[in-house]
């Protein structure tokens, strides 16, 4: 018996009809459609196939999901809808997306022919280490004695200031880098010391009419610095970490 | 990411795909499912396997520094 189809919901678009050229096939083969939501669209698809337990589907799927986005973010505004969101039918779909009709608005308004660029930048830990000046870390202990209550909490003090310097470090470190980029980004989010290594994190809204900016930016920026970090730079994405809905 | 993209490892793109997918972007519902009268949303909560970002560091160093 064949397996009543439900609704996969891939992103939310700023036309209401879809492009005749656009063919690309869904998760699981499916076709391809728009739900149409007063102006804008909801992209969606048919859905059946259900192998939640295979890695290689998994990662075929959200693979497949990115791919559908992108395609469309090449002629249109998108807003991304996250991965595997899943409605009984087509009228439960648009019932769920109506009521954020205006948040959806807004935020195509913001984002229209924006894109965003990922940046990862990594320092050399124990280089940074030795470049912070440990006297004046240590030089003056709180904690006075010996005892081994004593000695573990100025072990634990120690390790709270050695990691509030790296973090004043990594913010420094990354002014530095933003001021490459700043004067023509919409607007970016930095992420500090995320972990030991990776210092910065940040993500970078561009319009599309900046993208060669933004990559003559990054040469400039991995020429000037490229001997002290490594950099991981991503794009161009759909803007996800730039979409702010009001729940 | 499209054919613009300046770094094609597959690693970490599948990494920068699943960081973004998955949380970020409209999000109508959390990790649950809701059955309500008027609305059917099934989230199926797939398995997926989160890699951190520590695990990304371990492709660092040339791979990131690549010739654009």
């Amino acid at each position: 018996m064949e397996i009543a189809a439900e609704i996969y919901v891939y992103c939310i678009i700023d036309d209401n009809t879809l492009d005749r050229n656009f063919t690309l096939e869904g998760i699981g083969g499916g076709e391809v459609f728009i739900l149409p939501l007063n102006y804008l669209g909801v992209i969606a698809g048919d859905f059946r196939v259900k192998k939640e337990n295979d890695p290689n589907y998994i990662k075929e799927c959200a693979m497949q999901h990115e791919k559908i986005i992108e395609s469309l973010m090449e002629k249109y505004t998108v807003l991304p809808v996250k991965f595997h969101t899943v409605f009984k039918d087509k009228i439960s779909a648009i019932n769920a997306f109506q009521k954020h009709y205006s948040d959806f608005e807004d935020n195509i308004k913001k984002l229209r022919n924006k894109i965003e660029y990922s940046l990862k930048v990594l320092w050399n830990l124990k280089e940074i280490q030795k470049d912070i000046d440990l006297n004046s870390l240590y030089g003056k202990s709180i904690i006075d004695g010996n005892s081994e209550s004593k000695n573990y909490l100025k072990l634990k003090f120690r390790k709270y200031k050695q990691r509030e310097s790296l973090k004043e470090s990594a913010k420094t470190r990354a002014d530095d880098i933003s001021k490459y980029f700043d004067s023509f980004i919409a607007d970016k989010k930095l992420h500090i010391l995320q972990t030991d290594n990776l210092f910065l994190s940040a993500v970078y809204l561009i319009d599309k009419k900046d993208i060669n900016s933004f990559k003559e930016a990054f040469d400039n920026l991995k020429k000037d610095m490229g001997g002290k970090y490594d950099f991981l730079l991503t794009g161009p994405w759909p803007p996800y970490n730039f979409i702010t809905l009001k729940r | 990411m499209s054919n613009e993209t300046y770094n094609k490892s597959e690693n970490i793109t599948i990494l920068e795909v699943l960081d973004r997918i998955l949380d970020k972007g409209v999000v109508i519902s959390g990790d649950i499912v809701i059955s309500c009268a008027d609305i059917d949303l099934i989230y199926l909560g797939l398995k997926v396997l989160l890699t951190s970002v520590e695990t990304m560091e371990s492709f660092k160093l040339a791979r990131f520094n690549e010739p654009t």
